[in-house]
């Protein structure tokens, strides 16, 4: 069913649009929350959370991408979910945010930012200025939490390959970040 | 900056991945990366279509040159005539290229049956195309009435097949240059109507009328040669 169609439901009250969501966005929700969290009970939870808040916010919202709405919710909940409960055990979100390290210039605080917005702005002209593959890279990596090796098997190239670009890529975020925080 | 706060800071550069545009989550999870050739896979498709380009580009020289030669040769012969009759040696007739014998198109065919072909005119009736007879219609240059052939099934069905195979007809220009035939067309009684003078196409067939067209084809002998069987075969 398109999208469009099942956010209709969810306007129209109709439970059916929980079962329509299920059937065509479950497999992929769960894998984003599962890249996060390794726990397939807190999944589980989590794609049942996704469910209720997209249902909560519509009517009010009326997303054109219902997956790409649905998984920033569920990648939300499961990042917070995964604070909550101050996981020790290395997991996904623990490995993206040391990758992510690099891309914070020293003597930067980038709260502010984040706050007004400025920050995302600034990941989306980063994201436009990347080709598509390197974008799709970047985006699997960091919103997905895809693993390496799961990049390379749906890119068809190696993971030293990946490796590499991500490894780029962070770099050039990095300069992105640093000339911002000299502005 | 203490480990602690660049953990704080790239939790919030995680956090502010998660707000990227719709648009890039989408790309992302519809993206199908194209085949990459492997090296040793480029190479051999660019071996083979040089091989190919190659082997083309001799037989087409190769063709030239075998025609350059017959045709030096058939001169040769010629002069080796003419040098007969200035010696006084009869001409022979079988050295002689065989003279093209006259083609006649299908509108010199029609005209050349315009007197015989009398007793078929008739004025168009609409219910004519429809009443199941397939015919051959055509109309002179300078005259109201149709001339209309009916058709057999059997060679009802050899001119359709001769209709969509197209086999040897030949391209011509549009040209403003009569002939003597305004036009003829093909009606198999089911109000489908087409004209051997046209491409096969959508656009090309008519219903329930004879519509005008400018000429794209030129019909084959084999198309011609079958109207006039099956118009002298009415007539006679």
């Amino acid at each position: 069913m398109e999208d469009y169609k099942i956010v209709d439901l969810y306007w129209e009250r109709s439970e059916r649009a929980i079962s329509e969501t299920k059937v065509k966005y479950e497999k992929m929700l769960s894998g984003i929350s599962y890249s996060l969290l390794g726990s397939s009970e807190d999944v589980e939870e989590c794609v049942n959370d996704t469910y209720l808040s997209a249902w909560n916010q519509m009517p009010n919202d009326r997303p054109i991408y219902l997956g790409a709405y649905l998984s920033k919710i569920i990648r939300a909940l499961s990042i917070n979910r995964f604070r909550s409960q101050h996981r020790k055990k290395r997991g996904g979100f623990e490995n993206l945010c040391e990758e992510l390290d690099e891309c914070i210039p020293d003597n930067c605080s980038i709260e502010e930012q984040y706050n007004n917005g400025r920050l995302t702005e600034l990941i989306d002209r980063f994201l436009e200025s990347l080709s598509e593959e390197k974008r799709v890279i970047f985006v699997r990596r960091y919103f997905y939490s895809d693993s390496v090796e799961q990049i390379a098997k749906r890119m068809r190239m190696s993971t030293s390959n990946v490796k590499i670009s991500l490894y780029r890529m962070r770099e050039s975020l990095r300069d992105i970040l640093e000339k911002e925080a000299m502005l | 900056m203490n480990k602690s706060d660049k953990r704080k800071n790239s939790e919030i550069l995680l956090d502010a991945v998660g707000n990227i545009g719709d648009r890039f989550i989408f790309e992302a999870e519809a993206y199908v990366p194209s085949k990459r050739v492997s090296p040793l896979r480029r190479f051999t498709i660019i071996a083979v279509s040089l091989t190919l380009i190659l082997t083309l580009t001799v037989s087409v020289l190769v063709g030239t040159l075998t025609r350059q030669n017959a045709e030096s040769a058939e001169d040769d012969s010629v002069d080796h005539v003419q040098t007969d009759a200035e010696s006084g040696t009869p001409d022979n007739d079988l050295h002689k290229p065989p003279e093209a014998l006259p083609v006649q198109s299908l509108s010199s065919t029609l005209i050349s049956m315009k007197e015989q072909t009398a007793s078929l005119s008739s004025t168009l009736d609409r219910d004519t195309l429809f009443d199941g007879v397939a015919r051959i219609i055509w109309k002179y240059e300078g005259e109201d009435d149709y001339r209309m052939c009916s058709m057999s099934r059997t060679d009802a069905a050899s001119v359709a097949s001769a209709l969509r195979s197209k086999k040897n007809f030949t391209r011509v220009d549009a040209t403003d240059e009569s002939d003597g035939i305004d036009g003829m067309w093909i009606c198999m009684g089911d109000g489908m109507v087409y004209s051997p003078y046209l491409e096969t196409s959508n656009g090309n067939v008519g219903y329930g009328t004879l519509f005008d067209y400018e000429r794209e084809l030129e019909p084959s002998t084999e198309f011609t040669e079958l109207v006039e069987s099956i118009i002298s075969k009415k007539i006679n």
